[in-house]
């Protein structure tokens, strides 16, 4: 082995990451070429030597007071989210407890009273047409729906396209 | 790292006291940590308060209390190599915390002098290192977490401590 693939491989061989015969020919090298060997001690004590300087790194003094001012910054966040949940919560669930109030029931009622009076006219009023006409008057509108749905549609994929554009 | 595991368990179940303590227990250690990866004092203090949140909003979810020195040193290491990513930092070392020097013992003299190395190698080059022999990952880990195959680990890692060696021996 030379040097030159020797050096190469001296992390390696440092970190145990090498297979059995490739550690043995380094050792083996070592053993007889002192440039070599003095590499690998400078590596060797170079890896220990970056955890102690690391290890020494000096703390700014207001580092722990920031973290907690950053926590408690969060805490305060998150109990105004709490309440806004609540708000909502209760925004929605209103018109479910709004039919437990006697006044929206009697609208209510009043509501469904005039629909279903207003159902049973229409309903006479049918019976005095031909068949013909309604089936008729029912086709046309159908066609009417879907007409108005394409359109629509058209519209809506227009504006989607305006706005990749911009 | 020691591992006080009653200390965690108190702080996943809400206890403030305990998650405060848990803060003066780490700060060091993340500090640290963060420092050697972005060798900026600011960025490592933002880093140390951006890994504290993350592990305020999470540590709920750790399931083996025996698991949070990995999990801690995980979010470390996503913090920071997420920093590093973001930004070009400044090539320029932080000189300020090194002024301390003339008045310290030959050791310190020696850490401070290594610091200063470190901070002249490439930021890939400093990463590498950091990873290895100070945060402890394993050849593998370090590939799957950057993303490099296991032989670009194995020739950063040692042109990084060569190139070390070679700063110090100026
Ligand atoms: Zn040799």
């Amino acid at each position: 082995m030379e040097c030159l693939q020797c050096m190469e491989r001296l992390s390696e061989y440092l970190d145990g990451e090498l297979d059995a015969n490739k550690y043995r020919d380094i050792e083996v090298h070592l053993q007889c070429c002192p440039d070599c060997r003095k590499v690998m001690d400078d590596l060797a004590a170079l890896s220990k030597e970056i955890n102690l300087s690391i290890a020494s790194i000096p703390i700014p003094t207001n580092l722990t007071v920031r973290i907690f001012s950053a926590i408690e910054k969060e805490q305060h966040n998150t109990a105004k989210d709490i309440w806004l949940t609540s708000i909502l919560l209760a925004v929605f669930a209103s018109p479910v407890l709004l039919i437990f109030s006697r006044t929206f029931s009697s609208v209510f009622h009043l509501v469904y009273a005039t629909g279903s009076a207003f159902w049973r006219s229409l309903m006479t009023l049918v019976t005095l047409f031909s068949p013909w006409v309604t089936v008729t008057m029912g086709i046309i509108s159908l066609f009417l729906m879907v007409m108005g749905l394409y359109i629509i549609k058209t519209l809506l994929t227009k504006f989607e396209v305006n706005e990749v554009v911009l | 790292m020691e591992i006080d595991l009653r200390l965690i368990e108190q702080a996943q179940a809400g206890d403030q006291k305990a998650f405060t303590q848990l803060v003066l227990n780490y700060s060091g250690y993340v500090y640290r940590t963060a420092f050697a990866f972005l060798h900026n004092e600011s960025e490592a203090e933002d880093a140390s308060q951006e890994i504290f949140l993350k592990v305020y909003r999470s540590i709920h979810r750790l399931n083996d209390i025996h698991a949070f020195p990995a999990w801690l040193k995980k979010v470390i290491t996503t913090v920071c190599l997420d920093r590093m990513k973001g930004k070009q930092l400044d090539l320029v070392p932080d000189s300020n915390i090194e002024s301390v020097s003339t008045t310290t013992p030959d050791h310190w003299d020696r850490q401070i002098e290594l610091r200063e190395a470190l901070g002249k190698l490439s930021q890939e080059e400093r990463e590498i290192v950091v990873l290895y022999d100070w945060q402890g990952y394993s050849y593998q880990e370090i590939a799957t977490l950057l993303e490099i195959p296991l032989g670009t680990v194995k020739s950063r890692l040692h042109t990084a401590r060569m190139h070390l060696r070679t700063i110090l021996s100026d």
